[in-house]
């Protein structure tokens, strides 16, 4: 569907949605487009060009809560139809859904750009990801796969409560992955820097000084790597990417309140934190946990939730206390709060669910030097590749990729897999020292049914844990 | 005729794409009408609806390739468009080093029988009922809440191809999930799925979420270590998608699979067997052709622990020298539906083998820390069971699947007579699957140190 011919449909759908006696319902019509280039070793395997537009329609009728999504212009009054009927059909066997009140009017946002990333010559981003593949060529990296990824995403929403919110964001992000293999062995790593905006935030990720140092550093690591230590009691200092991807795992996931309430529990969960949590103490005072969905060019930046509200930042943790949850107004309502813009919807046909945006550990005021210094044994767990954690958000694994002995103060030779297996109170319980070296990385956050990935920013600086244990295998 | 719309759709596209000079083009419509109803806390939260029609184009040009999605298809100047935006894009690509055509028709495709039942088009009513059955099920086994999702999905897809292929096929699907709860951490999750609404069983789902959600109240301890383990129906959904999709060719040439460099090289027990089989009747996931437009078939990926194949489509198997074996997605080549040989074990006798063991009903959230060498870990939920003397002695709360594939499949012991076809809605790494239980020597298990 051109982006016109889509727009000029919520007018029609709001029109046919008022004939019903809905308490309330809600139009979004949303067009994401994005194209993909994937090499391989410096080869261009496919160029993919996808385009999702469509509009949807959620209804509410007697609590019940209905969804009906279409692309096609002559099914709108059947999908408005199909909306409603589901809404009846929830009322009858459903819980009652209320939704927050919240003020709404009319906004229109965008992200800033020069150069529109959907219009940049395909022959200028295969010469920048060549540019990003050959410092790894060059090191004689076996398996380098590059996806680069450029989107726009427009929508216009409209409710009975009189809100009409115009979005339209575009994005770029290049997924890098990296193996490694000398011998008998192999080690991979992977990085993915990503923003809002045009063509030109690429400038500022210096991937390639990036890619070459992590080519060294994976070598080095082959080459010099020494089991890491197991099933003792050390310092660990964890580097921004493993931070960033804790504070959005065992921070942003356990205070999404739909978990909370228990909306996930089949797929994705529930969480260890509860309403009555709100207040108490989870971590040391040096963390603070923030989500900012407001960060101009970040990967996950708006301005309106996908429910018309206003987003703002939301500090989850404010110094190791839980401080907010992450809402959207049908748990909002339920927990007696306003929403916070937390509503997100991947694409046209996704009912819009509680999601993080831009989640990170606060900075503090030291260096990351100044962490190490304060280390007489440990390690610094600085990049990591596997991941994964329960579906209460309780108990994690970080596995370490690229990391490093810390004897007096000092880094010493690489280590190999260190495993950081913790609950999420130990994790932010042990935390001392938080460094100045905030950095982000982009990342698809994964939740709901049928799924929906997000783009979001992961965000941390270096974190110090005191005498934290390291397991194994 | 169902599939005529679709057919006359692709026909303008190919046509579209050929004017502009594409040496190989593929057209791919499905056309779907999806419903679901989402449960929590044992009652509905929404009930959902969608109508939608997608197309998926690979063009080819001067060894390029470019592949096209869009959900945009009935207005000939939105489809004009896309393709002359794509053909811009496509011929300031680099050429490939490796190209070979489509593949040339004609083609014979497999009939594959009881893969579309009509009711799954308007089966709202159904839905609903399955749900309240599946939450009623559970909570008479003694659940304190259920939560869950049924969804269906009914319509035709068409593909047509420059090699000479025109396909249709008609197909619904129901499945649902129920996951029982006692307390935060006492969980159970049972699954049904079909290609028609009367193979859907919510109340044996339901049922045996809730008993396991009972049995999981009671907690003993076992520390983390090497166990022997026997993993149920939804924990291999998960790790048979992960032995199967590692066979994808794609894989190989990324160094993404620990298959690398093991054709004709044992990679588990004799007792382990694993196909690609998209032609059973009824099957969840049967289908007759694959996207570049050829018949599908059966693909035998381990034989008696021997690897015999790696999965390919026409590209990937131009790098390996070995031909397709119709396994083509647009970019990478995947598993259709995977099945796993069955044994001659009972589940009851599987339980008694174990001797002290664990039993791992479910896991999800699967992550590699290499997957050139095959070490990855796992959450493992919904029944985490110690096992002594064949009996269930209570659930082991902590524990964290860590293991390697090649470590998995090459201490597989036992392997179960009975098969279920299975989904899961975390399927990052694989379709659905036909499987028995498996048993495995010492298995490792981690966790939390603090």
């Amino acid at each position: 569907m051109e982006l016109d011919s889509l727009l000029s449909l919520v007018d029609r759908a709001q029109e046919m949605a008022r004939r019903y006696d809905a308490t309330y319902f809600e139009v979004r019509a949303q067009l994401d487009v994005s194209d993909g280039l994937f090499m391989r070793n410096g080869v261009v395997e496919a160029f993919s060009l996808d385009s999702t537009s469509g509009i949807s329609v959620r209804m509410l009728v007697n609590g019940g809560l209905g969804f009906a999504s279409t692309n096609r212009p002559d099914s709108l009054s059947s999908m408005i139809e199909e909306a409603y009927k589901n809404a009846l059909a929830a009322s009858k066997v459903g819980k009652k859904v209320a939704l927050s009140r919240e003020s709404f009017g009319r906004a229109e946002f965008s992200s800033p750009y020069r150069a529109d990333p959907m219009e940049v010559p395909v022959d200028e981003k295969v010469e920048y990801m060549k540019s990003i593949d050959s410092p790894a060529a060059e090191r004689g990296i076996a398996a380098r796969v590059l996806w680069l990824l450029s989107s726009r995403s427009v929508v216009h929403f409209v409710n009975s409560e009189g809100a009409e919110v115009k979005g339209d964001v575009r994005r770029v992000t290049l997924m890098v992955r990296l193996t490694h293999i000398s011998g008998a062995g192999a080690t991979q790593e992977f990085t993915q820097p990503g923003g809002s905006g045009g063509w030109e935030i690429v400038d500022g990720w210096r991937l390639d000084e990036k890619v070459a140092y992590l080519s060294d550093s994976m070598k080095e690591r082959l080459e010099k790597g020494v089991p890491a230590p197991r099933g003792v009691k050390v310092d660990v200092i964890v580097g921004p990417q493993v931070a960033g991807l804790i504070a959005h795992e065992s921070t942003g996931h356990p205070y999404e309140a739909d978990r909370i309430l228990g909306r996930e529990a089949a797929q994705a969960g529930e969480s260890f934190v509860k309403p009555y949590m709100l207040g108490q103490r989870i971590g040391s005072p040096a963390v603070t946990v923030i989500d900012d969905p407001t960060i101009p060019g970040s990967y996950g930046f708006y301005l309106y939730d996908h429910e018309g509200v206003r987003a703002r930042p939301r500090a989850l943790m404010r110094e190791g206390l839980i401080n907010e949850f992450l809402h959207n107004r049908e748990t909002a309502a339920e927990m007696g709060v306003s929403s916070n813009a937390a509503a997100r919807a991947n694409r046209f046909d996704r009912e819009p669910i509680v999601r993080m945006a831009n989640t990170y550990i606060a900075p503090g005021d030291v260096s990351v030097e100044e962490l190490i210094e304060g280390v007489s044994e440990g390690v610094y767990l600085k990049r990591f590749m596997e991941w994964n954690i329960d579906d209460r958000r309780y108990n994690q694994r970080y596995v370490g990729s690229e990391a490093y002995a810390i004897r007096g103060g000092r880094l010493a030779e690489p280590v190999l897999n260190p495993v950081l297996e913790v609950t999420t109170p130990a994790f932010y319980s042990s935390v001392d020292a938080v460094a100045k070296d905030l950095e982000f990385e982009a990342a698809t956050c994964g939740k709901g049914d049928p799924g929906q990935g997000v783009p979001v920013w992961t965000g941390g600086p270096s974190v110090r844990l005191r005498g934290v244990g390291l397991g194994g295998t | 005729m169902f599939h005529e719309e679709s057919i006359r759709l692709a026909e303008r596209i190919l046509q579209l794409a050929q004017a502009r000079g594409a040496e190989d083009v593929a057209v791919h419509v499905v056309s779907n009408r999806a419903r679901q109803v989402r449960f929590s806390n044992s009652s509905v939260d929404v009930v959902k609806t969608w109508i939608e029609t997608l197309v998926e184009v690979q063009i080819a040009l001067d060894r390029r390739v470019a592949v096209v999605s869009t959900t945009s298809p009935p207005e000939e100047r939105s489809l004009e468009g896309f393709v002359e935006r794509a053909f811009e894009r496509l011929k300031r690509v680099p050429a490939r080093d490796v190209y070979v055509p489509l593949p040339e028709g004609p083609f014979d495709y497999p009939v594959i029988q009881g893969t579309y039942d009509p009711r799954l088009e308007e089966a709202q009513e159904e839905l609903v009922d399955a749900a309240k059955e599946g939450i009623d099920s559970g909570l008479a086994e003694g659940a304190e809440r259920v939560a869950g999702v049924v969804r269906s999905y009914a319509g035709h897809e068409c593909l047509l191809t420059s090699g000479g292929a025109e396909v249709c096929e008609r197909f619904s699907r129901v499945n649902m999930e129920v996951r029982a709860l006692v307390d935060d951490e006492a969980t159970g999750h049972g699954v049904t799925c079909s290609r028609s609404l009367d193979g859907l069983d919510p109340r044996r789902a339901g049922s045996e979420a809730g008993r396991d959600a009972v049995l999981a109240s009671k907690v003993v301890d076992l520390p983390a270590g090497r166990h022997n383990a026997a993993f149920w129906w939804s924990a291999m959904t998960t790790l048979l998608g992960v032995f199967g999709s590692m066979a994808s060719g794609l894989r190989a040439l990324m160094q993404m699979t620990p298959y690398v460099d093991k054709l004709g090289q044992r990679v588990g027990t004799e007792l382990v067997t694993i196909v690609d089989d998209p032609l059973i009747d009824g099957g969840y996931a049967s289908r007759s052709f694959d996207l570049e437009g050829l018949p599908t078939r059966r693909n035998v990926i381990i034989e008696g622990g021997v690897l015999k194949t790696l999965l390919h489509n026409r590209l990937t198997a131009a790098h390996f020298r070995v031909r397709s074996t119709a396994n083509a997605g647009w970019v990478f080549p995947r598993p259709w539906f995977l099945t796993m040989s069955p044994g001659d074990r009972t589940e009851e006798e599987i339980l008694e083998d174990l001797g002290r063991g664990v039993v791992v009903r479910n896991a999800t959230y699967l992550r590699f820390q290499n997957y050139r060498t095959g070490d990855f870990s796992a959450v493992i939920r919904d029944g985490v069971f110690l096992v002594e003397g064949g009996e269930i002695k209570g659930e082991v709360r902590g524990l964290r699947l860590s293991e390697n594939v090649l470590h998995l499949l090459s201490n597989v012991y036992a392997v179960g007579r009975e098969t279920r076809q299975m989904t899961h809605w975390w399927a990052e790494f694989g379709p659905p699957v036909v499987t028995p239980v498996i048993a495995v020597r010492d298995v490792a298990f981690t966790a939390a140190t603090a």
